[in-house]
């Protein structure tokens, strides 16, 4: 196994457990409100996209954040050299990423299952096909990329250069997300929407931007001081 | 061979390592000796590739260690504050060490937390200082890196602890040989297990040898009031504190055998200096305000 690979396993150790708590808590959050919303009437809208295609962006967001704050100085203290932890940051990151857009793609599948099993589909329901699945899947990747990049740029910046710096560097390093927000959104339906641009664009504009941030969190992370805790 | 030439720290304006220029030949153990701010944890900081040198060049057998993975595998680093997850248990601390690193031992390390009597299931949060230096000493130890460097690991320990920190570090160097840099202000506790000693003041560096050759430059002199000011004219003398007409003088700088002669014929007795001694009268300020080591620059 690589070092990068070996740092992305340990990643994904180190996060499961509260992989699984985060969807365990979407799940039964949708489970229950949708009950609930069943019981008063026909439910025009996905509750499961509405809270996990939402929760699940800014809870990666957390992660891209925490990164460096808790997991660099661990990585670099065994051996690790900051290239290969940023590598298997990236490896983990992405596969995170993409599990949960997976995630959210298959509850919304799941939801519409057991709606359907008590009859017909509610009207206004975002009825899923295949072709919403990927345009879904196509639409949460890059903004959970987004959020993932942006919330570990905020904090490199911070990581290194302190209070002040951070906050200089804070414009830039939000611009992901801020792509990720303007572009991408929700409909009358809170159905997933387009804003401003076609949907190939809006998925290009994010992801060249995410891209950015990368660079940007790279550039700030590539010879940082290991800083002793607190 | 670890090289450092005109190595420079930086803080702003402040500067914390000057100039430093040293070899440490590999396999050896090493006491790093330095006053509080001298410079000591910027200059091993940047011997683990924890930070850049803001100067200057360190190579490790010709090669700069500086996100070189061969090399920072080859290095373990405990500082005083541990870098792990408060939050985690020691025993997933101490998984997380074996998964990385390449050189770890599991059996040494689970045979050191039962040495340092650590609870292997409580959160290193819950540890006494003490004891989170003891799972710091596992973590440097059981790595057997061969640069392993070990940063004030004692705080807090009690005498127990850091008699068997001292016996298992050396047991384990013995077995396993490699180079050691220990980071002390216990100095006459550990002095017998340095092979080398490196003093630094104020980010200079201002010794850098043999342990016995070092101890050998301290003597005392202890005489008669002006048989002893005779007797040191002219050499360089770190401190002199006198009782009635007795007088004793610490001088810097061995003394050859006419001078051990003429010192026995003068009624005068010659006592060595410990080095935690000789490292006081070195770094500590004379009574006229200059630094004495500045006699020795």
């Amino acid at each position: 196994m690589t070092t990068s690979r070996l740092v992305a396993a340990t990643l994904l150790r180190i996060y499961r457990p509260v992989v699984l708590w985060f969807w365990t808590t979407m799940a039964v959050c949708a489970v229950v409100g949708m009950t609930v919303i069943a019981l008063s009437g026909e439910p025009s809208f996905s509750l499961w996209l509405l809270i996990a295609g939402t929760a699940a962006k800014y809870w990666l967001g957390v992660v891209g954040a925490t990164l460096v704050s808790l997991n660099l100085r661990q990585f670099v203290a065994n051996g690790i050299t900051r290239r290969e932890f940023l590598a298997g940051a990236a490896i983990f990151g992405l596969s995170a990423a993409v599990v949960f857009a997976i995630a959210v793609v298959a509850g919304h599948g799941v939801e519409q299952l057991l709606l359907g099993l008590d009859g017909p589909l509610p009207a206004g329901y975002p009825t899923m096909t295949p072709g919403t699945a990927v345009r879904e899947f196509g639409q949460i990747l890059p903004s959970a990329l987004a959020f993932l990049v942006a919330g570990a740029a905020v904090t490199a910046g911070f990581y290194r250069f302190g209070a002040w710096g951070g906050l200089a560097l804070l414009p830039a390093a939000v611009l992901p997300l801020a792509a990720a927000e303007t572009l991408f959104g929700l409909d009358a339906n809170l159905g997933f929407a387009v804003r401003f641009v076609p949907y190939a664009a809006a998925v290009l504009i994010t992801l060249a931007v995410t891209a950015l941030g990368v660079l940007l969190y790279q550039r700030v992370l590539r010879d940082v001081t290991i800083r002793p805790a607190g | 061979m670890i090289s450092l030439r005109e190595l420079t720290v930086r803080y702003g304006a402040t500067v914390a390592v000057d100039g430093i220029t040293l070899d440490l030949t590999p396999d050896k153990i090493y006491g790093l000796l330095g006053r509080n701010g001298s410079g000591k944890t910027s200059l091993l900081s940047v011997l683990a590739s924890y930070r850049r040198a803001s100067a200057g060049t360190v190579t490790v057998d010709g090669v700069d260690p500086f996100e070189n993975p061969a090399l920072m595998r080859g290095t373990a680093f405990i500082r005083d504050q541990l870098d792990v997850t408060t939050q985690d248990r020691v025993d997933r601390v101490l998984d997380f060490a074996g998964r990385l690193r390449p050189t770890w031992d599991a059996g040494y390390a689970e045979h050191l937390t039962d040495v340092f009597e650590l609870d292997r299931r409580k959160r290193v949060s819950a540890l006494s200082r003490g004891q989170r230096s003891s799972l710091g000493v596992v973590l440097g130890l059981a790595a057997r890196a061969p640069l392993t460097i070990l940063d004030e690991v004692y705080l807090g320990m009690d005498a127990a602890a850091r008699t068997a920190f001292y016996r298992e570090l050396l047991a384990d160097y013995l077995a396993h040989p490699r180079t050691i840099i220990l980071s002390t202000h216990l100095i006459e506790e550990v002095a017998d297990l340095f092979e080398q000693v490196i003093v630094i003041d104020r980010g200079r560096l201002l010794v850098h040898e043999d342990t016995d050759t070092f101890k050998a430059r301290g003597v005392a002199v202890t005489g008669p009031a002006a048989v002893v000011d005779a007797f040191v004219s002219g050499r360089t003398v770190l401190s002199e504190r006198s009782l009635g007409g007795v007088r004793q003088a610490t001088l810097y700088g061995g003394l050859d055998p006419r001078d051990v002669e003429r010192a026995g014929a003068e009624g005068l007795s010659l006592a060595p200096v410990g080095v935690q001694d000789l490292f006081v009268h070195l770094t500590s300020g004379a009574a006229d305000g200059t630094h004495r080591s500045e006699a020795l620059r």
